[in-house]
């Protein structure tokens, strides 16, 4: 196994203790395989037991553990080691301690928009044509199957440069606004909610896409919402042979 | 030094503990029967075992003609090695649809084969095709039933950890003491029901599936309370998982039979295993099968194979996947083959070559006794989920944890919602005793000598996998129980803490997780010292054998006097009344 | 996933090792943008400045600006700036009408061809 001598400055911070934030240095050996939360790990074991750092799944799945490495957002899990590391919080977000963000505004944002399917006339109780197996094209639960599998990570909306400065919730929401938008059994107004989101601030510099480490394109989604703006269409037809 | 925080006090119908599937569906309804409900997670609320499941979800939805509930009764019951609860498994396969009904509903799309019928495969140990899934797996599980938390506005409180149930003098649950680990504020809740859901105990052995959090918390506090454990000896680990690198090492492959035509045909040929010799050792064990057979069969046939020596440096054998369903497996599963992906390389994610597998603990089997309706033997507690035990008995079918959560996370939350809204006079807890146990965790904040806590849980990790793993005897047995005994009576009250910060402590959680890890552990070493057979996931070289004669019945844990207490019952099958065995409404401890 | 038949999916373990293009291209089309106009305010007062006499007589020091606007690199920036921030904006129509495109090859190529028009442009000027 390749072995290296890997050097990690971390973020501190303790916003109780009073005291300033500060980077902290670390020495350590590690393998060509390892990941940025090995080093996290093994620092918390052997070095500095008073670091906080989230994690949970470690197999890119949960998306708890996002940081910013060497000034780019990623899940910590999955980014590899490399000889020099800075790592700091995911940015534009507060921080609990060290590199331990708080996500209650950004679970907020989730919750405000409603991204349960809302049945035909606005009820919002379990739509009762998905029993007993409703219409949905494989092609079609295939798509919107893969937008489900967003993580919630939050490194696009991190990464997204118009996010810093306008009035946009990220690339993130946007995407799940789409993948309900899609959905046959929602009749919700998802194009309004993303407007209201700020849809029309997004640069469409495609940095969401690159960074994401569920390999989705929030910036494809994005872009079928202001088609569907300009020009009135969806991807795909309604169950019921809708088209809207 | 910031001055300690004083308890607060918080009101609520129904305490839900854990944000996995069984937990979510248990707050959804409980909150739909007019229950209020607060929802706590250790950590965040995504960071679930849950989440990292690969969504699997047996179903008899009448597409497959020549499958039956009665057969997938058979098939659960059979992999079970006919001790699981039986009332507990007619409920399963019974209500298995309407609860994958109710996930389309909230938003989950499962796979079509066409535009009005799911896609249907098989799993290890099925004896027909009856899995679903979705291709956003447990990730898009967890998504849509949080959405549905979110519409239903629950209050959910995130970095909550439960530190222990509190109970009146006729041992009633009626509240919970835990802390807000980004504050380092205790809280102790007043409720009427409590439904614990936090999952398994995986993190119990040094190669495991799950996440970080799932310590057994919930079964480790139940059972302090004096709360009954059923199969608790059964831990399964699942055949093949990731060898290396140290993030991924552990994490479930799912089974080899997805590697192969066997996913598709019930005859097929599944993925194949080879060991450093060359040989497919699987034929020596299961010629009939062969490597799509159960996860206990297999999973041992793996571990002996490493144990003596025929296995790679890294600990593990080889897979060899058939090139020739590499296109349909990256149509069905490409979260997986990324992971293949970026762990292994391209050829190995082509299914082109052979890479490296291994077992690992993935599912606490066994878990808190329950009944049809979710209660345990504590009125006022309930389960269900990984954390529950009884419905899979010796060995679980693959697919049929996701059908599980949904079915007894449901009624969980519906008992614990009559029970909340039938008792609206009952006395608040008694919180001397949550203010106690609070001080005392409060005082491991300010030592500053002793093993830390990663040190010991790494010592209970890897006795755990030599000792109470795949592969034990009676000498080991003991041995554990003995070393975990002075682990909890020398080290545990000594471990050191580097620093006195209240929030998001990492150690101060490790050093109250580690209390759970032990008495878990000890319970799990009882049981299996106890059972002398070798049946479903465990295996005991001092009885290679199963022994029906004896043997086909149910161990039952609790606590007596600080140690586990073991106890044999026969197993609770379709012909026993609801009245006399089954029901624990109301029952005391017995 | 964006994929084609059998494309595997992207490996992205390795995000932090290289610059995020897709932002820095955003903030060169932002900086071309504004140069453009740069230029445009200095082309307009440098003729103005020129052709006036009223003007020319009373702000002097701004005479410089109508030969400015001539010099070998200013224009190598402005047709740099004009090759990038117009191919970007394309770009982004294309993606806006449903062209699906790995947002890298594009970034690429438009840089390759604004730095191209500014080594031409250098040339062209560079000979006169």
């Amino acid at each position: 196994m390749d072995e290296f001598q890997a050097r990690a400055t971390i973020f501190r911070f303790d916003p109780t203790s009073g005291q300033p934030s500060r980077y902290e240095q670390f020495e350590l050996p590690v393998t060509k395989n390892m990941r940025v939360l090995d080093v996290l790990r093994s620092i918390y074991e052997t070095q500095a037991g008073d670091l906080a750092f989230q994690y949970a799944c470690r197999v890119g799945r949960c998306g708890t553990c996002a940081v910013i490495v060497n000034g780019r957002p990623v899940l910590a899990c999955q980014e590899r080691v490399k000889p020099k590391m800075k790592i700091e919080p995911l940015s534009p977000f507060p921080v609990l301690r060290d590199l331990i963000i708080d996500y209650s505004e950004a679970e907020k944002r989730y919750s405000d928009l409603n991204l349960a399917p809302i049945a035909a006339g606005g009820s919002t109780a379990p739509a009762q044509d998905a029993r007993g197996r409703a219409t949905f094209a494989p092609d079609h639960a295939r798509e919107v199957g893969l937008m489900g599998s967003c993580l919630a990570c939050m490194v696009c909306v991190s990464a997204c440069p118009a996010v810093k400065e306008r009035a946009f919730d990220g690339p993130a929401y946007m995407l799940q606004l789409r993948r309900l938008s899609e959905h046959p059994a929602d009749h919700g107004a998802r194009l309004e909610q993303a407007l209201d989101g700020g849809l029309l601030e997004c640069f469409s510099c495609g940095a969401c896409a690159e960074v994401c480490p569920a390999d989705l394109s929030p910036a494809d989604a994005i872009r079928d919402f202001r088609r569907e703006m300009l020009l009135g269409q969806k991807r795909h037809k309604h169950s019921n042979g809708e088209d809207s | 030094m910031p001055v300690p925080n004083e308890p607060r006090v918080e009101r609520t119908d129904v305490l839900v503990i854990g944000t996995g599937g069984a937990g979510l569906r248990a707050a959804i309804e409980a909150h739909d029967r007019g229950a209020q409900v607060t929802l706590v997670a250790k950590g965040l609320a995504r960071a679930t075992h849950t989440r990292m499941s690969g969504g699997r979800y047996n179903v008899v939805s009448g597409i497959v003609a020549d499958d039956h509930t009665d057969i997938f009764f058979q098939d659960t019951v059979a992999a079970g090695a006919r001790i699981n609860n039986q009332l507990l498994v007619r409920i399963l396969v019974d209500e298995a649809l309407e609860r994958a009904y109710d996930l389309e509903a909230y938003g989950l799309a499962w796979e079509r084969k066409t535009a009005t019928d799911y896609l249907v495969v098989a799993s290890g140990g099925g004896t027909r095709l009856r899995t679903i899934g979705s291709f956003d797996e447990g990730i898009g599980v967890s998504e849509v039933m949080l959405h549905q938390v979110f519409r239903r506005q629950v209050r959910l409180r995130e970095h909550h950890m439960l530190v222990d149930l509190i109970g009146d003098d006729q041992n009633r649950i009626v509240g919970a003491l835990v802390l807000d680990l980004a504050h380092g504020q205790w809280i102790i809740y007043d409720c009427g029901a409590v439904v614990i859901a936090t999952g398994g105990a995986s993190q119990l052995y040094a190669t495991n599936s799950g996440p970080v959090f799932n310590t057994g918390d919930g079964i480790a506090v139940a059972y302090r309370a004096g709360a009954e454990l059923v199969d608790i000896e059964f831990m399964q680990f699942i055949p093949i998982a990731f060898a290396y690198p140290p993030t991924a090492k552990g994490y479930t492959l799912t089974e080899p039979q997805h590697y192969g035509m066997r996913h598709y045909e019930v005859h097929g040929e599944p993925g194949k295993l080879f060991n450093s010799l060359g040989e497919r050792f699987i034929l020596k064990h299961d010629s009939v099968q062969r490597e799509g057979g159960t996860r206990d069969i297999l999973a041992r046939a793996i571990m002996l194979e490493i144990l003596e020596g025929r296995g790679s440096a890294e600990g593990g054998v080889w897979l060899e996947p058939d090139p020739k369903v590499f296109e349909s497996f990256l149509r069905e599963r490409p979260i997986y083959v990324k992971r293949i992906l970026e762990n292994y390389g391209e050829q190995e994610a082509r299914f082109l070559s052979r890479f490296q597998v291994m077992p690992s603990a993935l599912y606490t089997t066994g878990g808190i006794r329950i009944d049809s309706t979710g209660h345990t033997t504590l009125p006022g507690l309930f389960a269900a989920g990984e954390a529950a035990g009884g419905v899979h008995g010796a060995n679980r079918l693959g697919g049929s944890s996701m059908p599980d959560i949904q079915v007894f996370g449901r009624r969980a939350g519906m008992a614990a919602a009559q029970e909340a809204l039938d008792c609206v006079d009952r006395p608040a807890p008694d919180i001397r005793l949550g203010l106690e146990r609070a001080a005392k965790l409060d005082s491991a904040l300010h030592r500053s000598e002793g093993l830390r806590p990663p040190a010991l849980k790494r010592k209970i990790q890897d006795l755990m996998w030599q000792n109470v793993g795949l592969v034990r005897n009676g000498q080991g047995l003991a041995d554990a129980l003995r070393t975990f005994a002075e682990f909890r009576e020398q080290i545990l009250p000594h471990l050191s803490i580097s620093s006195q910060t209240r929030v998001m402590n990492r150690e101060w959680m490790e050093a109250i997780e580690l209390e759970n890890l032990l008495a878990l552990g000890e319970c799990m070493a009882s049981a299996a010292l106890t059972r002398t057979e070798t049946r479903g996931s465990h295996y005991r070289q001092d009885f290679p054998e199963g022994n029906d004669g004896d043997w086909v019945a149910n161990l039952y844990v609790c606590r007596d006097d600080g140690r586990p207490k073991v106890k044999k019952r026969p197993v609770v099958s379709l012909t026993q009344s609801h009245q006399s065995h089954e029901s624990l409404k109301g029952a005391r401890n017995g | 996933m964006r994929e084609g038949k059998l494309s595997l999916p992207r490996v992205t373990t390795r995000q932090a090792e290289t610059p995020l293009y897709e932002a820095l291209a955003c903030r060169a089309n932002r900086l071309s943008g504004i140069l453009i106009f740069a230029y445009l305010a200095f082309h307009l007062i440098g003729q103005a400045v020129l052709y006036v006499p009223q003007l020319g007589g009373r702000l002097p020091q701004l005479l410089f600006l109508s030969e400015f606007q001539y010099l070998p690199w200013v224009r190598a920036i402005l047709f740099a700036s004009i090759m990038f921030h117009c191919f970007y904006g394309l770009n982004l129509m294309a993606l806006d009408l449903g062209v699906r495109l790995k947002s890298r090859i594009p970034i690429l190529t438009i840089s390759v061809m604004a730095i191209l028009s500014a080594i031409w442009e250098l040339f062209r000027y560079g000979h006169n």
